[in-house]
């Protein structure tokens, strides 16, 4: 059974159909990429999965449970984690802070806790530490641990929101072009991570606009066009894939 | 040192203003909670103080004691912030500010009109102080100043003490999580809805408290000293002044708030506008409030709406 199955999808906007009928299967321990021109709807099946939208028709499945609709507090929970396109965290916090907000859903301390056992809440708090400086690790942010959020140049904001994802103890990430606007080795460190993540148990779903990436750490890449879902395979069968290159570069450009 | 405060400061005037001072920094801190670390400016806060103070005005002026009244201004802020959080919460922003001030107007438009309960403008009078029972004194009645302030000062103390370790819990983290990054928060498994309402109802309840305390000080209730408008901007200057999103910032807030206007009572008819001039000037200069002096206070916050509401107010 695949950990995350999408069927039927769609979702319009007014009268655009964003993404139409979309089916894809992720297998458990997969990396999975999502490509497509711009506008083909990739962006706007990550808000379905995640739940920032909500479907017009079709059903999410995840571990076989339907997930349709749930909003993403919801899903984080069930471990379902995202990052996000243009991030900027949380500006103000230091990174290791930042870091600590994913922890927050998992507490197990209650509101009287809160009132009336601080210690209880500073134990908490120390307890968590670790961990976020594990995630921090992973994606070699631990020196900039007490840097603020607003601070960091633009590739370690990224590091920093796969961090963010990574301690949720999601097993499930969805990369929003992780690879916009980093240079290539950043973006040779950014695969580094996606694989250490996935030799650690994780699953990873990837839209991404960096075709030299997708091709080289994708296992399976689904292709979008105008919100349909034109191909699916592996990074050798959609390069050759007819219909996905008249897609990107036009019917004539293609027959040449 | 606040409890040595009255052996220093024995005349009448001063204990008046340092209670005022009491219960402005509960105002300020619960509205502190909801609009400084949530972000949301609610402008209903200061008609929850007034829900809590006309709650408790008719359940004393019954013939019951003040502490039922205390008991029943929580419960009454408790379900009416939670019933209208319900609505209000969904919202964000502008459309946040615009319908906390019609709740405002319509619990004060009630004060003012519902005369069998409430006798309209001209109030209810002749509130009780309460009695405090202690043992090995017996049963003493808190007519006189000096015993007001310390019941301010304890319960004011109490309510900074509460905002402080909620702020310091997961609740709190949440709080400023959904005020820096709502989107993120939401993708890291944190619940807007539930976790604002928390802040929406303790501040409301903190307001409630406040309310009870300000009706049993002045033992007089009425829409215009415990429901206008006017009531709610001291509240919001008290925050900015002092330091959005900080422990310490709305207290000074209430200090400077509290005693400015009266230190300036030299100036005759130039009060007010030196006052709204010095209020402008430290709005301008130090945005993020006093705290901002010590550095701790310089959070990004919703800064265009809620700065720029607090200098409009005063230029």
């Amino acid at each position: 059974m695949a950990l995350l199955e999408v069927s039927n999808l769609s979702k319009s906007f007014g009268g655009v159909h964003a993404v139409r009928d979309v089916d894809m299967q992720v297998e458990a321990l997969a990396i999975c990429g999502i490509i497509g021109p711009n506008g083909a709807g990739k962006s706007t099946l990550i808000n379905l999965i995640s739940g920032f939208y909500k479907p017009l028709t079709g059903t999410i499945t995840h571990r076989g449970q339907d997930i349709t609709g749930l909003p993403s507090h919801r899903l984080a929970q069930v471990g379902i984690a995202r990052t996000f396109q243009h991030t900027t965290s949380f500006p103000d916090m230091t990174v290791v802070d930042a870091v600590a907000v994913a922890e927050i859903y998992m507490n197990r301390i209650s509101i009287c806790d809160g009132l009336f056992k601080p210690s209880k809440v500073e134990k908490w708090k120390v307890s968590r530490l670790e961990k976020s400086y594990e995630a921090l690790r992973l994606v070699g942010l631990q020196d900039r641990a007490n840097v603020k959020c607003k601070n960091l140049p633009h590739g370690e904001q990224v590091a920093l929101d796969i961090a963010i994802a990574i301690a949720t103890e999601a097993k499930l990430l969805l990369l929003d072009e992780p690879a916009s606007g980093l240079n290539a080795t950043e973006i040779e460190k950014l695969m580094d991570v996606v694989r250490i993540l996935k030799s650690r148990g994780a699953t990873i779903v990837i839209v991404e606009h960096h075709m030299a990436m997708v091709m080289n750490i994708c296992e399976r890449i689904v292709v979008l066009n105008e919100g349909r879902k034109i191909a699916e395979g592996n990074p050798k069968e959609i390069q050759d894939n007819q219909v996905v290159v008249e897609a990107y570069l036009g019917r004539d450009a293609a027959l040449d | 040192m606040l409890a040595i405060l009255p052996l220093i400061f024995s005349n009448e005037y001063t204990l008046h203003l340092l209670i005022l001072v009491a219960i402005n920094v509960i105002f300020a801190s619960s509205l502190n909670l909801i609009s400084g670390y949530v972000g949301e400016l609610s402008l209903g806060h200061a008609a929850f103080a007034g829900l809590g103070a006309y709650t408790t005005a008719l359940i004393s002026l019954s013939g019951f004691s003040p502490w039922l009244g205390l008991a029943g201004a929580v419960a009454v802020t408790l379900v009416v912030s939670y019933l209208f959080g319900l609505i209000v919460i969904r919202l964000r922003g502008a459309y946040f500010v615009i319908s906390s001030l019609a709740f405002q107007m319509a619990l004060f438009y009630t004060a003012s009109n519902w005369i069998g309960l409430t006798h309209g403008p001209m109030g209810l009078l002749n509130i009780p102080r309460p009695g405090l029972w202690i043992p090995g004194v017996g049963s003493i009645q808190l007519n006189s100043k000096v015993s007001f302030y310390y019941l301010s000062v304890i319960i004011a103390f109490v309510i900074v003490m509460a905002c402080k370790r909620l702020v310091r819990s997961p609740i709190g983290e949440t709080w400023v999580a959904i005020r820096e990054n709502e989107k993120l928060s939401a993708a890291v498994g944190l619940d807007r809805t539930k976790y604002v309402t928390f802040a929406f109802v303790f501040a409301a309840v903190f307001a409630g408290i406040g309310g009870w305390l300000l009706a049993h000080y002045i033992q007089v209730v009425s829409p215009g000293d415990n429901m206008s408008f006017d009531l709610i901007i001291g509240m919001i200057l008290m925050v900015v002044i002092g330091g959005r999103g900080t422990i310490v910032g709305p207290i000074l807030g209430a200090v400077v708030v509290t005693f400015l206007p009266e230190y300036l009572r030299g100036m005759g008819n130039w009060r007010l506008t030196v006052y709204g001039v010095i209020l402008g000037v430290l709005v301008i200069f130090l945005p993020h409030g006093i705290m901002q002096l010590w550095g701790i206070g310089s959070s990004r916050l919703q800064q265009g709406l809620f700065a720029g509401l607090a200098v409009k107010r005063k230029g």
